[in-house]
């Protein structure tokens, strides 16, 4: 069931052709995405924006696999999702994208630390090695004092700290967030957008954003605008 | 480990829940193990009385007496049998001899049909509770020939008391109408309206004075320190006896009704509790399923960072067997501390009954004594990790089926 070796990143880590997503609401349809072409190179920091209803998280969940489009083709790091079954889609996920959701959404039994050694256990990784990347991980993201702590224990902030520890600690190709700032304060989420960058700029991580938030828009080397389900422009910086 | 541990602090979550759905299981089991082990006690106190009395564990008698037990099917030379025996099983507690035959026993008030069971006082004694059971009079005499032990409601029945006497009559071997004079030497009261109504014990000489040959006994009956020698002690009488006209017969196959009884008996105390044991695992059902569906959100994210399925349904079954295991351990220690609490004193069920009652012609005693059944004490644990686990398996498929973007989209 495990995921076959990812071709070398010569092209788009991204590829979406024609991508349809509709869905029933009580006997309408809804027409989420109408049909988006759509390529994110490596080392992009890329923000989807748009209103409401506009299809962000749709497309942002038809490129994590966890939405399955009903029509048009969606490759991430060289994996066509409709070819891949429900065992290999969980293992891309595992081992080439991470996750950063609007409410954090962390395991509140957990610790920030053993939230963030979550993935590098399902990935496999010793005891021992994965404790230090968590705790490297957790220091990159500037919570260091902060391992032995749960979720309620801390800040909105904090909490969305460990979720982005927790997204880009599997070292992924590409990081898919959703409205990572929307929780947060003003202070907070720039905080939060300055992290990412950093990660973007020094580590390399691919980083896809569906969001409203003007900052993150000010912050994103791409900004692609969406509505009705359609690309409606494609801005580069 | 981690997943392990995770499925503990789940069920840590909501400690209410999960501690009262523990009480019920650890109740529950703790209740199915002193029923258990009352009816096993209960069991065994039958047993022992009746492989006393009616027959002992093993039992040597004339061919064909099994299966048509006349009083003209007995064994001559039982001396000289029991001697081979008791070479044969050194260890055994007692060998006995004992002869069975029926009749009518008359006072100058009444007659009453009679089962005459004579003994070998001494040794019978040893074997049989009835002496503790005299309520007037003593124990028969060894040779004494003329003694008689009477059941409480026969005596009753002919007016008689001890130091009265009483006639029998009847015809065991020859077909000829044959009669003896006793002499009431005690009355016994067992509780069991068929012994004491029916039977009456007299030295064994008496009722081999019934027959031409001198030396006949019905039965030879073997008894042991512990029922588990049984089979052994079986093989070793038949290796010593291996001759026609004779059957050597266990327990089991000489008193059947008695073990069936037991069986049936057991097999419907399993079925009560098999019904108590499905309405707890329902209980189970319900937190595993309870604590899934408020998660649900959680789980989603879980597979949306790359948590299989399969390990997700995993983690939702190690919640259900850790659940299940702790109660097992738990019900356990309860149900050893209410078993040994009982067993001191006993239960005492007897009130207007008196002390004791019958159940397939064995009179049982009324004050029970729970006694520990070692072997399904190892069942248990299986029992109760095996409900946890079959009752988890519900809420783990339901996880299987989930979706991660219906999930981290639930509400």
């Amino acid at each position: 069931m495990s995921l076959a070796p990812s071709p070398a990143p010569v092209g788009p880590i991204v590829q979406v052709r024609q991508l349809i997503r509709d869905y029933q609401q009580g006997t309408i349809t809804v027409h989420a995405l109408r049909g988006v072409d759509l390529d994110i190179a490596p080392g992009e920091f890329t923000a989807l924006m748009g209103p409401s209803g506009s299809g962000k998280t749709t497309l942002l969940n038809s490129i994590g696999g966890l939405d399955e489009p009903s029509g048009g083709s969606v490759v991430v790091d060289g994996h066509e999702l409709a070819k891949t079954n429900r065992g290999e889609l969980s293992d891309l996920r595992l081992r080439r994208l991470g996750f950063v959701f609007q409410s954090y959404n962390l395991i509140p039994v957990l610790t920030a630390l053993e939230n963030t050694e979550f993935v590098l256990m399902l990935q496999g990784v010793g005891k021992e090695q994965r404790r230090a990347r968590a705790m490297e991980t957790l220091a990159q993201v500037g919570l260091t004092g902060m391992e032995g702590r749960r979720p309620g224990e801390l800040s909105g902030g904090q909490q969305q700290r460990v979720a982005v520890a927790r997204a880009i600690t599997g070292q992924p190709a590409l990081v898919l967030a959703d409205e990572p700032t929307a929780n947060l304060d003003s202070k907070m989420g720039h905080e939060l957008i300055e992290l990412m960058q950093h990660l973007n700029r020094e580590h390399g991580i691919t980083f896809l954003f569906a969001t409203h938030d003007p900052k993150v828009m000010d912050a994103a080397t791409r900004v692609v605008w969406l509505e009705d389900g359609k690309i409606l422009r494609d801005e580069r910086k | 480990m981690l997943l392990l541990s995770l499925a503990a602090r789940n069920l840590l979550r909501n400690r209410r829940r999960t501690l009262i759905t523990m009480a019920g299981i650890s109740l529950g089991l703790a209740l199915m193990m002193v029923s258990n082990n009352i009816a096993f006690g209960s069991h065994n106190q039958m047993l022992r009385t009746a492989i006393s009395m009616m027959a002992g564990h093993v039992v040597v008698q004339a061919e064909g007496y099994q299966a048509d037990p006349s009083p003209k099917r007995v064994m001559a030379d039982s001396t000289a049998i029991t001697d081979q025996v008791r070479a044969a099983v050194p260890e055994a507690k007692m060998v006995t001899r004992r002869i069975y035959v029926d009749g009518l026993l008359s006072s100058p008030a009444n007659s009453v049909a009679v089962a005459v069971k004579g003994v070998e006082p001494d040794k019978e004694k040893e074997v049989v509770d009835i002496d503790d059971k005299l309520t007037d009079g003593a124990w028969l005499q060894d040779g004494d020939k003329q003694d008689i032990l009477l059941g409480a409601s026969m005596a009753e029945s002919l007016g008689v008391g001890v130091g009265d006497k009483v006639v029998y009559m009847g015809q065991p071997a020859s077909g000829e109408v044959q009669s003896l004079v006793f002499r009431v030497r005690g009355i016994f009261k067992t509780g069991a309206p068929e012994i004491d109504g029916f039977t009456v014990l007299v030295p064994i000489q008496a009722v081999q004075g019934l027959y031409e040959r001198p030396d006949v006994a019905t039965q030879i009956s073997v008894h042991l320190d512990s029922d588990h020698d049984t089979a052994k002690a079986t093989k070793a009488v038949r290796a010593a006896l291996s001759r026609p006209g004779l059957e050597i017969l266990p327990w089991e196959d000489a008193i059947p009704d008695i073990r069936d009884f037991v069986k049936l008996d057991s097999a419907y105390g399993d079925g009560i509790w098999l019904v108590l044991g499905i309405i707890v695992a329902m209980g189970v059902v319900n937190t595993v399923l309870m604590s899934v569906l408020e998660r649900v959100r959680e789980l989603g994210v879980m597979m949306a960072v790359g948590m299989k399925p399969g390990q997700l349904a995993r983690m939702v079954l190690t919640e259900g067997l850790i659940l299940g295991a702790v109660s097992a351990v738990i019900g356990i220690i309860i149900g050893l501390l209410l078993t040994w609490a009982l067993a001191i004193h006993g239960i005492d069920l007897s009130g207007e009954m008196g002390r004791s009652m019958e159940a397939a012609g064995v009179p049982i005693s009324l004050v029970l004594y729970p006694e520990v059944d070692w072997f399904r004490l190892g069942i248990y644990p299986l029992v109760g990790v095996g409900f946890a686990f079959l009752a988890s398996l519900y809420p783990a498929y339901k996880v299987t089926r989930l979706t991660p973007v219906e999930a981290i989209h639930h509400q």
